[in-house]
């Protein structure tokens, strides 16, 4: 089932990799050119953005730069250069992998969309099951002492947060005596790939790999005592700290950090947070407005001291939408674990999303504009005539990462895929919302008011839609979407691009 | 006869003086109370009528941070109309007013209608700017001054409906004035003002 030899060919060994570590490589390349307001774009362009297959590098830099107008054309690159070029194709040519359905015209209607099988989504009856390992490591339930309320933080939190799902399996079953018996199997079979010993990077990425994969086709599981327990970091909440390589958490840093009060951005953190997600009872019950404000505060303090880094140039501080970003990681973790998350996710999945000019957001709806073009050129006319483009209908879910739209249940489950495969998809489930809407929106004469507020998210239909747009869309056009999230560079060549 | 197919409002102001409310009440005559933060920029559309003529009011809601402002910033040269808000229980939004309307006059128009919006008036206990110094600085401004409350629907509508009948007279009135200056200097031209677009929805 896990078709290794084909995948270890055409992916090599960073089919494992976790976002950071992807990443961090990334960053690392000593010759990435630092990236500040002062460098003039003259200068950005005539340095070489990455290490590496340098004349191939360069060569392909120069054909980007020159021809604007086009769609850059990118050399098939060899296993080698793909790894270190963009460091980027591992999710897509993991979803490619796996993505068997057949490429759908997306000119079909919602009717005939709901006909395809749901092959990799869920669904599958009969695809193997993993075989269950036994467990090496199972913590002490002594370490649960739960308090009743984190809503004042304490750093026995972060005690809490290692239970295994076998200690939440035995508390679910005993707050409901029936406990949904596919729920349980399945957080079990999470929990032995989360505690398996990996005694090399191979096995390390072969273990990601697998929770990966058993993100796109079982999805997490929430378990019974998860709902109410606030002090317990879910197990979703676990295998989201494992994707977003938060291993260690600080609680006396962030003491520190909640000690020292009132950031400068205190006031206006203070002015949105309690506006976040209110329209979701499940999350008013579960995180407390202060939660959110102590987080970002803390964040402005830490990012506030971060020596800049000397390779990347990026200023971070608290920025509008921030809130809404930060909710998903306090809804399914305690909050020591949710800052470290919340921290890292901003850091090394969408720096670009953050910065005070919004770089990253303006490239995403250009591309959002660019991919709706390629996989439903009807819809994009109809709505180009309505002068509606997607900064003005998508802005929100774009730069919120769809967490704007309700439920948030199902925001967590989008977000699972985006946590596994990298966050440029949103793109994608924003259009796949647009398409299984796409009849009401076409005879729509103010699409506007549809697209104001989105229908109610359906994770497991978007994320089918979304797998079926990966196929449709050209390399260059999808190696621009997972570049935009932090690649500086990549911001010029869009914004020209679509000025033609 | 030129007649306004369209009027293109804007409203501003600090984060949270409450501008979503306002055109929450004036377009579906509803308040919530669980606001979310306006991200980016959002418009709707209602017609008014005055003369017996239908007019479209395209309004444009954005968000009050800083943060968007290079945003929101695109959307002052298409207004006819801004409405700058502030909330009488907060002072920094009334404090920030000048820098708004520095705003409006470096980006919009120069005959562009400015009404200024004290909202949130129903929470008489927690007001921290009076009526009066509202009214001093739409003196100071030069331009009309309301005092609003989305809650308790307290003079939204007269305040879209004058900033409506303003623009409509002002451009009816230079509308005119260019009809009579054509027929002085008797140039036939195609009827330019007729094709003007319905724009957006």
């Amino acid at each position: 089932m896990l078709r290794a030899s084909k995948s270890s060919s055409s992916t090599n060994s960073l089919c494992g990799d976790s976002p950071l570590d992807r990443k961090k490589k990334l960053l690392a390349s000593p010759q990435r050119p630092a990236w500040n307001s002062s460098t003039s774009k003259h200068q950005l362009n005539s340095k070489i953005p990455y290490k590496l297959q340098k004349s191939q590098t360069i060569e392909q830099t120069k054909v980007i730069k020159k021809a604007p107008g086009k769609v850059p054309t990118t050399p098939k690159c060899t296993n080698q250069t793909n790894k270190y070029f963009l460091n980027i194709d591992i999710p897509k040519e993991a979803v490619r992998e796996e993505n068997l359905i057949s490429s759908i015209k997306t000119s079909q209607s919602h009717e005939e969309l709901k006909k395809i099988p749901i092959k990799y989504y869920g669904g599958d009856q009969n695809f193997t099951r993993l075989p269950v390992t036994p467990k090496r490591r199972v913590f002490s339930l002594a370490s649960s002492s739960v308090s009743s309320h984190s809503t004042t933080f304490s750093p026995l939190n972060c005690l809490n947060s290692c239970n295994t799902a076998s200690e939440q399996i035995i508390f679910a079953s005993f707050s409901n005596p029936v406990p949904s018996a596919t729920s349980l199997v399945l957080a079990q079979k999470y929990e032995s790939v989360l505690t398996k010993r990996n005694l090399s990077d191979r096995e390390l990425k072969d273990s990601l790999k697998i929770i990966r994969k058993m993100i796109l086709q079982d999805g997490i599981p929430t378990l019974l005592m998860e709902k109410e327990n606030m002090a317990v970091c879910t197990l979703r909440g676990k295998i989201w700290k494992i994707l977003l390589g938060v291993y260690k958490v600080n609680a006396k840093e962030y003491t520190d950090l909640v000690e020292k009060k009132e950031s400068e951005n205190f006031d206006k953190i203070k002015n949105d947070c309690f506006r976040t997600l209110k329209t979701d009872k499940n999350f008013l019950f579960k995180v407390d407005f202060d939660m959110i404000s102590r987080v970002l505060n803390a964040f402005v303090w830490k990012t506030k001291n971060q020596p800049v880094s000397r390779l990347i140039n990026l200023k971070y501080s608290y920025v509008q939408g921030m809130n809404v970003l930060a909710a998903p990681f306090l809804y399914v973790m305690p909050e020591l674990d949710a800052f470290y998350s919340f921290t890292n996710f901003i850091q090394s999945n969408c720096p670009l999303y953050v910065q005070p000019a919004l770089e990253g957001v303006h490239c995403g709806l250009k591309l959002l504009d660019k991919c709706l073009k390629v996989v439903d050129l009807e819809l994009y006319k109809y709505l180009k005539n309505k002068k509606l483009n997607a900064s003005i209908y998508a802005f929100p879910s774009i730069m919120t990462f769809s967490a704007c739209t309700s439920p948030l249940s199902e925001v967590l489950k989008i977000w699972d895929f985006l946590l596994a495969y990298g966050f440029h998809l949103n793109i994608l489930c924003v259009i796949s919302q647009l398409i299984l809407i796409r009849d009401k929106i076409l005879v729509s004469d103010s699409p506007m008011k549809i697209l104001r507020t989105l229908p109610d998210l359906n994770a497991k239909l978007i994320l089918r839609v979304t797998l079926n747009l990966i196929p449709q869309l050209s390399e260059d056009l999808y190696d621009m979407l997972v570049r935009h999230l932090f690649d500086p560079m990549i911001y010029d060549v869009i914004i020209n691009d679509s000025k033609e | 006869m030129g007649v306004i197919q369209q009027i293109k409002l804007l409203i501003i102001g600090e984060s949270g003086a409450g501008k979503s409310s306002i055109l929450l009440r004036f377009i579906d005559d509803s308040f919530s109370h669980s606001f979310i933060t306006t991200i980016g920029i959002d418009f709707k559309i209602k017609t008014v009528e005055i003369d017996g003529k239908l007019i479209k009011l395209q309004i444009w809601d954005t968000a009050g941070q800083e943060r968007f402002r290079n945003i929101t910033n695109a959307y002052y040269r298409g207004a006819m109309g801004i409405f700058i808000v502030y909330d009488v229980t907060d002072r920094k939004s009334f404090e920030s007013l000048n820098e708004w309307k520095r705003n409006v006059e470096k980006l919009s128009t120069k005959d562009v209608t400015v009404i200024l919006i004290g909202n949130k008036c129903d929470m008489e206990s927690d007001r921290k700017i009076s009526i009066e110094e509202g009214r001093a600085k739409a003196n100071e401004f030069n331009c009309n001054f309301f005092e609003t409350s989305s809650k308790n629907n307290i003079g939204i509508e007269e305040a879209f409906l004058t900033m409506a009948k303003d623009i409509y007279y002002r451009t009816k009135a230079s509308e005119e004035d260019a009809i009579q200056l054509k027929k002085e200097n008797v140039i036939t031209l195609s009827n330019e003002k007729s094709t003007k677009t319905s724009g957006c929805c």
